[in-house]
């Protein structure tokens, strides 16, 4: 049978990785199906409201969603080990954990909770760890400062003092620009560049502490899910494989030329140093205790992964050169 | 969906038009006609009940949690309090006094009220309510013909989503993938420019009809002092209210957004040093509010099903097919686009119209070639800041116009909903002589963004 | 008939005072903004609750709201045609407009709405962002409150123009600009 989908899209189809990915995903399918399955995707608020698609999917009111599991923290607070975690590792081994460690068979249970199926369908490049009106000149220097930053990672620089912000969209530029905040996080240097920060924020902090790889997924209806042929079913894993391996490549491929751009445009970029990233992750390790001793999935899901680079610690450490 | 073509979607567009004129409230017609199109969909076997559960999923996502609709309570709040208070009134006056020998005075001033006010918000609903309320009455007073008052406040109070800082282009550039900061610099002119319209249109039609826009003939008979002591009444605690509001932004107190709640707790301190603030004022300007308030959040919440059923039944399909099969090229594409954006605007609000066009045409846009007029690189935000002066039409126009809404409720007692069409023509051409302008001299929207990079 | 009119009557004062109650939140509403920008300036609290909580007013505010502006007249109407009806055409609008549009739509928003409440409630669901408010399902049932309260203006307008087709005189539809207070 032929399958017509409507996918809820979560970040406009304009923007590189988190948006083309997904739009990606519609033309992959097509080709790959020969035709036969279509999932169309739709604008975010075309159809849902961001942040309205998990439930949305969930109820069977939309086919399906392309998202990040981390989207789901004051929902389904477990998720968010499968989206990105802060001082997480790179994609091949969240990848290795995922895959190989444990990770799906978890993820698969929580999201069945819920009535859905989800399949992990793209992976982001390390995002950029902040725009700042000033330079900071360390982690302390951030007490006091008010900053857009969302997730684990604005609950770990409460702990160091930051006040976090929740803006409305459209005031985040003038905000930034008047100085009603003094920095935000947004994605990385491909996407922000577009954006127009460097405008205003001369400063351009990395690494990412917050968020090192980030998984995207394609949350599915699970009657939907279930009514598919096997085939089928092997298609839109395969496609969403692909488009895993398609956002790592391009996700380093692109950020070279945006660095560069916005050095030319005035730009300075930043990296923490190892002290301040060591009062980074001292603040949230006590987060992700706070997390586990709150969420029994969470906690599940996080020791699954801990044990994991424990045990592929040996690896890493001698099989790559640093 | 396909097999029942473009027709079935498009009319609910006819079928909404006419439930319009029963007379039965606007907000409860969209959501009237957009439940019998599901369940009509639901007999043809194309929609699912379950899609409904999307209704509620937007009118909480898209309208309940939405940081920036917090603003429209509080610039009611302000609007009614400054009215209820005499604030305004004061205001008004004093500029009344001092634009008489200026043809249409008082309706210039409105227009700069409108554009400062542009420049705090870009929620239409709030502008129009708030300019409606310390307007109306003044200028219905001085004798200017109703029509003629109308235009001039639902045209001034849309000026908002034009002018930055605005929602429409954060989103659009959202869409597009341009820098905010690029379209916010690139629509402050063209929004100057209609405003400057407005204004030459205001003072034409002032020397030309002076029924329309009745110049005061008494000279003013008062002693300088008494002119000192007015200004200093009519003046002051207005000047310092603006100066609160968009100082709070440019000093980096408030947010936009924030600078509304900033706004109405100003206005409030001005009644009670106003010594108008008694408690029974306060119940009425609260309950008053309240009602305005949730006459313009009803049309969000019927739009929310009705856009959504459209869109489910392909009527977005049946936009672009349209366009598509028509097969044409760079200016008469341009020409097309902007027609069909124009025509939507005669029924969806920006948010849908953009939703449905930018994407679709992003790509299209980047291919155009229109010669030398504007440069490649150029050309997305060009178009982005076209498109933005072409959709602040939609508010204004009929039937559903929502500026003419919410200029209608605000006054109920004393505009018919006739008379509001009959004003809003000129100022719709005005709105179109604006888009071509932008057309013909890009760089009218281009030149601010290329030196403030 | 008298009986009609009585119920609709009762409606109507019903949703009239919880309006007139939540149009107070307007002023809280303004009240945790200042706050916000004020200690914003000279502490360092974290922000992200004080913004959800004027979100919650704004949303509590306009939800139970619609159905008292409903009752007071204040959903604005394109009465170009309306205002030559006779009252028993315009009772017709009403009562059909009330029965088959408003009421439905309020069901359908209830009906779902119960389903997206509990949703909510089982998961016992919290802020998006982590730094804000929890318990969501609280402002939720707001939206269950606000469309209840709407339902029950449309039965109040459908049984009084029931009434006037029956035979009541007709006072005005909307008693505009009743004795407001407390
Ligand atoms: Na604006
Ligand atoms: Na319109």
């Amino acid at each position: 049978d032929e399958v017509h989908w409507q996918m809820a899209g979560t970040f406009p189809s304009s923007l590189p990785q988190l948006g083309t990915l997904g739009k990606r995903l519609e033309t992959q399918i097509a080709e790959i199906s020969g035709g036969e399955i279509e999932i169309r995707f739709y604008e975010p608020n075309a159809l849902v409201p961001p942040l309205e698609v998990f439930d949305a999917v969930s109820v069977g009111a939309i086919d399906s969603a392309f998202s990040t599991p981390g989207f789901w923290a004051g929902k389904v607070p477990g998720l968010q080990v499968f989206g990105a975690l802060p001082f997480g590792p790179a994609a091949p081994e969240y990848m290795a954990w995922f895959y190989f460690g444990g990770g799906k068979a978890i993820f698969d249970e929580i999201y069945a909770k819920h009535g859905i199926h989800s399949v992990m369908c793209g992976m982001l490049a390390p995002e950029g760890s902040g725009w700042f009106r000033e330079e900071v000149p360390n982690a302390e220097a951030m007490a006091g400062m008010k900053l857009r930053f969302f997730g684990l990672g604005a609950k770990a620089l409460e702990k160091l003092g930051v006040s976090a912000q929740l803006l409305a969209a459209p005031d985040v530029y003038p905000a930034l620009e008047r100085g009603v905040i003094d920095g935000l996080e947004f994605v990385q240097p491909a996407i922000d560049l577009n954006m127009g920060f460097w405008q205003i924020a001369k400063h351009y902090y990395f690494p990412g502490w917050h968020q090192q790889a980030t998984f995207f997924d394609l949350m599915i209806n699970q009657q939907r899910w279930d009514a598919l042929n096997d085939m089928q079913k092997a298609q839109i894993e395969s496609v969403c494989g692909d488009n895993v391996r398609y956002g790592i490549a391009e996700g380093e491929a692109i950020q070279f030329d945006a660095l560069n751009e916005l050095q030319a445009k005035g730009v300075t970029l930043h990296r923490w140093s190892d002290e301040d990233l060591a009062k980074f992750k001292a603040a949230v390790d006590e987060v992700f205790a706070e997390q586990a001793a709150a969420d029994p999935d969470f906690k599940r899901a996080f020791e699954s992964f801990t044990a994991f680079r424990e045990n592929y610690k040996i690896w890493r450490d001698l099989g790559y050169l640093n | 969906m396909a097999q029942y073509g473009p027709g079935l979607s498009l009319s609910m567009l006819a079928v909404l038009m006419v439930l319009l004129f029963t007379g039965f409230p606007v907000a409860w017609c969209l959501a009237g006609v957009g439940l019998v199109y599901a369940g009509l969909g639901m007999l043809l076997d194309v929609f699912n009940p379950m899609q409904l559960f999307l209704v509620v999923s937007r009118i909480w996502g898209g309208v309940a949690e939405n940081l920036v609709l917090v603003a429209v309570p509080m610039f009611i709040f302000m609007g009614v309090m400054l009215e209820r208070s005499g604030v305004a009134r004061s205001l008004l006056e004093i500029l009344s006094i001092l634009l008489r020998r200026v043809p249409g005075g008082l309706a210039l001033a409105v227009v700069l009220m409108g554009t400062i006010m542009a420049a705090t918000t870009g929620i239409v609903g709030a502008s129009v309510v708030m300019l409606g309320m310390l307007a109306l009455p003044v200028m219905a007073e001085r004798g200017y013909d109703k029509p003629t008052t109308a235009g001039v406040i639902a045209s001034s109070g849309t000026l908002g989503i034009l002018i930055p800082p605005s929602i429409m282009l954060v989103i659009m550039a959202d869409l597009l993938a341009i820098p905010v900061g690029d379209l916010f610099t690139g629509a402050v002119f063209p929004g100057l420019v209609l405003a400057g319209l407005y204004a030459i249109y205001i003072m034409v039609v002032g020397v030309l009809r002076p029924r329309a826009m009745p110049r005061e003939t008494e000279p003013w008979r008062g002693s300088a002092g008494e002119l000192v002591v007015l200004l200093l009444k009519g003046f002051v605690p207005p000047t310092l209210l603006v100066a609160l509001v968009l100082g709070s932004i440019v000093m980096g107190w408030a947010t936009p957004t924030e600078a509304a709640g900033v706004g109405a707790f100003g206005a409030t301190v001005l009644a009670i040093v106003n010594r108008s603030l008694t408690p029974r004022l306060l119940t009425e300007v609260v309950c008053e509010s309240a009602l305005t308030n949730a006459m313009i959040f009803g049309i969000l919440c019927g739009a929310a099903i009705f856009s959504y059923v459209f869109r489910a039944m392909g009527g977005d399909d049946a936009i672009l097919e349209t366009i598509a099969a028509l097969d044409l090229h760079d200016w008469q594409l341009l020409a097309l686009l902007m027609g069909i954006i124009f025509l939507l605007g005669f029924f969806f609000d920006w948010l849908e119209i953009t939703l449905i066009i930018l994407p679709v045409f992003r790509p299209i846009v980047m291919m155009l070639d229109l010669g030398t007029m504007v440069p490649a690189e150029s050309l997305l935000l060009w178009f982005a800041i076209i498109v933005a002066v072409n959709l602040q039409t939609s508010y204004l126009t009929p039937p559903f116009g929502p500026a003419l809404f919410y200029l209608r409720q605000v006054g109920k007692d004393t505009l018919t909903l006739g008379e509001i069409y009959r004003g809003i023509i000129p100022f719709t051409l005005l709105q179109l002589l604006a888009l071509v302008l932008c057309i013909a001299f890009p760089a009218l929207v281009l030149w601010l963004p290329s030196v403030s990079n | 008939m008298a009986r009609l009119l009585a119920v609709a009557g009762a409606l109507d004062l019903l949703v009239r005072r919880v309006g007139q109650v939540a149009a107070w939140l307007a002023v809280a509403l303004m009240l945790v903004i200042v706050f916000d920008v004020i200690t914003r300036h000279f502490l360092v609290l974290g922000s992200t609750k004080l913004q959800d909580l004027e979100w919650h007013l704004h949303a509590a505010l306009f939800l139970l709201t619609l159905g008292y502006a409903y009752v007071e007249g204040a959903h604005v109407r394109i009465d170009i045609l309306h205002a030559r009806f006779g009252p028993r055409t315009a009772a017709w609008v009403e009562l059909l407009g009330a029965t088959l549009m408003l009421a439905p739509f309020c069901l359908v928003v209830l009906y779902y709405g119960y389903a997206f409440w509990e949703r909510s409630f089982m998961m016992d669901e919290g802020s998006a962002s982590q730094t804000g408010l929890p318990h969501r399902w609280v402002i939720k049932a707001f939206l269950l409150f606000g469309f209840g309260f709407l339902f029950l203006a449309a039965l109040g307008a459908a049984s009084r123009s029931l009434a006037i087709l029956l035979g009541a005189p007709a006072g005005p539809t909307h008693p505009e600009h009743q004795e407001v207070g407390l």
